[in-house]
């Protein structure tokens, strides 16, 4: 084997076990990283509080039943199915909660998420009749989210889902690509279970007696 | 490594600062050091970045062959800032709200690069690892110092001049001036000590 193959080879293959070495470390670096899990909690119940009001207190609609987290069972679907079947569409659906009673009973939000520019962007989006009626940003870590337009979250709860076509000019493209995919697969969610999300919450408001 | 080395390498931060006598890694240390805490996190992610790249570029400096060493190096660096970013973004989201855009960047800071190609690829594990450590001491300490000076003069004068990036500029040349002044005033009364020693000798 000639002097120069051999040199060429001999660095594409230290350079190759380099790049996987780093992959791999990278790769069990972030198993060990916390993953993120909805549930619902103080900090949640008064975000939730505040894209679709309940009329109570933070403290309140939290402790005294107006927020509730609706298990898959309650309105007949799974979202891991729901998220497999979606997976082309780069965002999932996380969570519902729902309001079974307070100034907007029969409300519920959606927990949704898409990958941003660095890392997971978890957004609640309120609807109420099958229509967005408010939305907030519960996690993201986006290093360009000072550009993200201050209005963008009164955009999504008016309904509007080409984000893009609207704040593309901004500059914060990759950010706000992951949450128009969030926002319009929540909105197809919302489409495809709005009845059966009523109905859950409207039982589980004849459970509290209301 | 004998003593004069040692001592050489340890006050490589000092005598070759990275910021103020050998200019390197401009672009974060204007942009981050508007203010005191910006400017650490980002000269500590960076330190963090460059001692470990030094130690691991130098136990790897005779297996990598020198055609493929600069993107070797890249590699190296970019997978160590990869890490220094899922840990600011998984447990120190408010920093990485602020500085997040400027860790991506710390890949292709001068400093790294340059510390890795000038010292760490030639040099055994030990000396490399005092380098590094001296180095991104250097590094903390000067940006720190830069981000306190301007946050100070913000404090005074108000926003809109010193905390943007043209009077980080002017704050950092008036600084690197004052800096070479009192570097070189110590050096000259060390030269005349030792002089003065010899003659007495």
């Amino acid at each position: 084997m000639n002097k120069t193959v051999a040199n060429a080879l001999r660095s594409t293959a230290v350079l190759t076990a380099i790049a996987v070495v780093c992959v791999g470390l990278l790769a069990v670096c972030n198993m060990f990283f916390p993953k993120y899990k909805p549930n619902l909690d103080a900090a949640t119940a008064a975000l939730v509080n505040s894209v679709c009001p309940t009329g109570q207190s933070d403290a309140d609609a939290y402790e005294k039943g107006f927020i509730t987290m609706l298990a898959d069972a309650d309105y007949g679907a799974s979202l891991e199915d729901y998220n497999k079947t979606n997976k082309d569409k780069k965002a999932s659906i996380l969570a519902v909660y729902g309001e079974p009673k307070g100034l907007n009973a029969g409300a519920y939000v959606v927990e949704c998420s898409a990958d941003g520019r660095d890392g997971e962007i978890v957004i609640l989006i309120a609807y109420r009749d099958g229509g967005a009626i408010g939305a907030a940003v519960k996690k993201q870590g986006e290093s360009f989210w000072g550009k993200v337009p201050e209005n963008l979250f009164e955009v999504i709860g008016s309904g509007k889902v080409d984000l893009l076509e609207e704040f593309g000019s901004t500059g914060a493209t990759v950010t706000l690509s992951a949450i128009e995919r969030a926002v319009k697969l929540s909105a197809e969610f919302a489409l495809e279970y709005n009845t059966a999300i009523r109905k859950a919450i409207s039982k589980l408001s004849t459970e509290a007696g209301l | 490594m004998t003593k004069n080395e040692f001592k050489k390498t340890a006050l490589g931060g000092i005598t070759n600062n990275p910021v103020f006598v050998l200019v390197l890694g401009m672009c974060p240390t204007i942009a981050k050091s508007d203010n005191v805490i910006n400017a650490v996190s980002l000269g500590l992610c960076t330190a963090f970045v460059l001692i470990l790249s030094n130690v691991i570029i130098s136990l790897l400096r005779k297996v990598i062959p020198d055609k493929v060493h600069l993107p070797a190096y890249i590699v190296i660096i970019a997978s160590l800032v990869t890490f220094v970013q899922m840990v600011v973004s998984a447990f120190l989201p408010t920093l990485n709200g602020s500085i997040g855009a400027f860790i991506s960047l710390i890949t292709v800071n001068c400093i790294i690069l340059g510390r890795a190609e000038a010292f760490a690829g030639k040099n055994k594990v030990l000396p490399s690892l005092i380098d590094g450590v001296s180095m991104g001491l250097g590094f903390v300490a000067s940006i720190t110092l830069l981000g306190a000076v301007r946050q100070g003069l913000t404090a005074a004068f108000g926003s809109g001049f010193f905390d943007k990036t043209m009077g980080g500029f002017i704050v950092l040349g008036l600084m690197m001036a004052v800096f070479n002044a009192i570097f070189a005033y110590a050096r000259e009364r060390a030269k005349k000590r030792a002089a003065l020693i010899e003659r007495e000798a």
